[in-house]
């Protein structure tokens, strides 16, 4: 039943971002992923496959550093595709971007993971069941690589929250009102959230520099 | 002389929009220059601020597995092709199916409720019914 609700609720995305988007070099993009979504909806593989080859890496991205395993993430992108297929007949075109709907989507399952992930942590004997995963570095030098990866294991401490507002920004594509648009909160809870991430991990950053 | 509740506020802003002045509001990114112009500890704060933006954009970075968009779209197909999915999923469907089952559950439980009914041993429901609909006091 929740998972209808979920659903439902999911289905209105499309049109929940109320403000228009301010223009962008991408808005081009934006209008063309309109059209696939619309193709989709009608049924063309094709378009969808468009889509996800387009939009797919960037979500991969999100979630795995959300996550921290990479097989996870696929999991995660998966079932937002999925959801994206069901529900592509409701997307209102030139509302919201594509890529804020589905990084909601996937923002709003990574958060559900964790939530599960945390009550699985009560349960005795859990890691015996199901160890954390194993994710390789990508190539950097070795100084790099270990800074890196020290952020990214700050990262996966960050509350949920916090955590998928830093993801989404660290690239710095996203203006924060488009981070609140996937979160669906204010601009000022993003810059809060994002205040307090960028200052726990420097700090921790600075912590190890400093050891 | 700069006062040290501006750099507090800068350093601030620097973690809530980013080191990067073109995502700042305009006004604000407008009082930033002007620090930054006059302040060299606002420089340096800006500095190190665009060093560990570049250490976390290295972090937040994940390249895709391979094969994984065809194996997206790929796992989409194959849920589509769910037989259930064919009967329950489909937003076209959907509304088909529901209805028809619906229907179907009336009939059975229209048919259940004349089989089932005391009418047949002679119970005659009239008097029920006067005192339910029409408040009758027998």
């Amino acid at each position: 039943m929740a998972g209808v609700g979920r659903m439902a609720n999911l289905e209105r995305v499309g049109r929940a971002v109320s403000e228009p988007e301010p223009p962008r070099p991408g808005r081009a993009e934006a209008d063309d992923d309109d059209e696939l979504v619309a193709r989709a909806a009608a049924g063309d593989q094709r378009a969808f496959a468009r889509l996800v080859a387009r939009h797919g890496p960037r979500a991969q991205a999100l979630a795995h550093r959300f996550t921290g395993s990479a097989n996870e993430a696929e999991d995660i992108v998966q079932e937002a595709f999925w959801r994206v297929w069901r529900a592509a007949h409701n997307w209102t075109p030139g509302v919201a971007r594509f890529s804020t709907w589905l990084h909601r989507i996937v923002v709003n399952l990574c958060v559900d993971r964790a939530r599960r992930e945390r009550l699985r942590r009560m349960l005795p004997f859990a890691d015996h069941f199901d160890p954390p995963s194993e994710d390789p570095s990508p190539e950097r030098s070795l100084g790099d690589r270990h800074a890196v990866d020290a952020v990214r294991r700050d990262i996966l401490e960050l509350p949920a929250r916090q955590r998928a507002a830093i993801l989404l920004a660290a690239d710095g594509e996203r203006s924060n009102a488009e981070i609140a648009a996937v979160l669906e909160t204010t601009e000022k809870a993003v810059e809060s959230m994002l205040v307090r991430a960028r200052r726990t991990l420097r700090a921790r950053h600075r912590g190890r520099e400093e050891a | 002389m700069i006062k040290g509740s501006e750099i507090d506020v800068f350093a601030d802003r620097l973690d809530a929009y980013s080191p990067d002045l073109a995502r700042w509001p305009a006004d604000r990114a407008g009082e930033a220059q002007a620090l930054l112009a006059r302040s060299a500890e606002a420089r340096a704060l800006q500095s190190e601020s665009q060093r560990f933006a570049r250490l976390l954009a290295s972090a937040a970075e994940a390249p895709a597995p391979n094969g994984f968009a065809f194996r997206v779209v790929g796992e989409i197909a194959a849920r589509r092709e769910d037989r259930w999915f064919r009967l329950f999923g489909s937003p076209g469907r959907f509304g088909l199916a529901s209805a028809g089952l619906c229907a179907a559950a009336v009939v059975i439980g229209v048919s259940l409720g004349l089989a089932t009914s005391p009418t047949g041993a002679g119970y005659d429901p009239g008097d029920a019914i006067d005192v339910a609909f029409n408040d009758v006091d027998l």
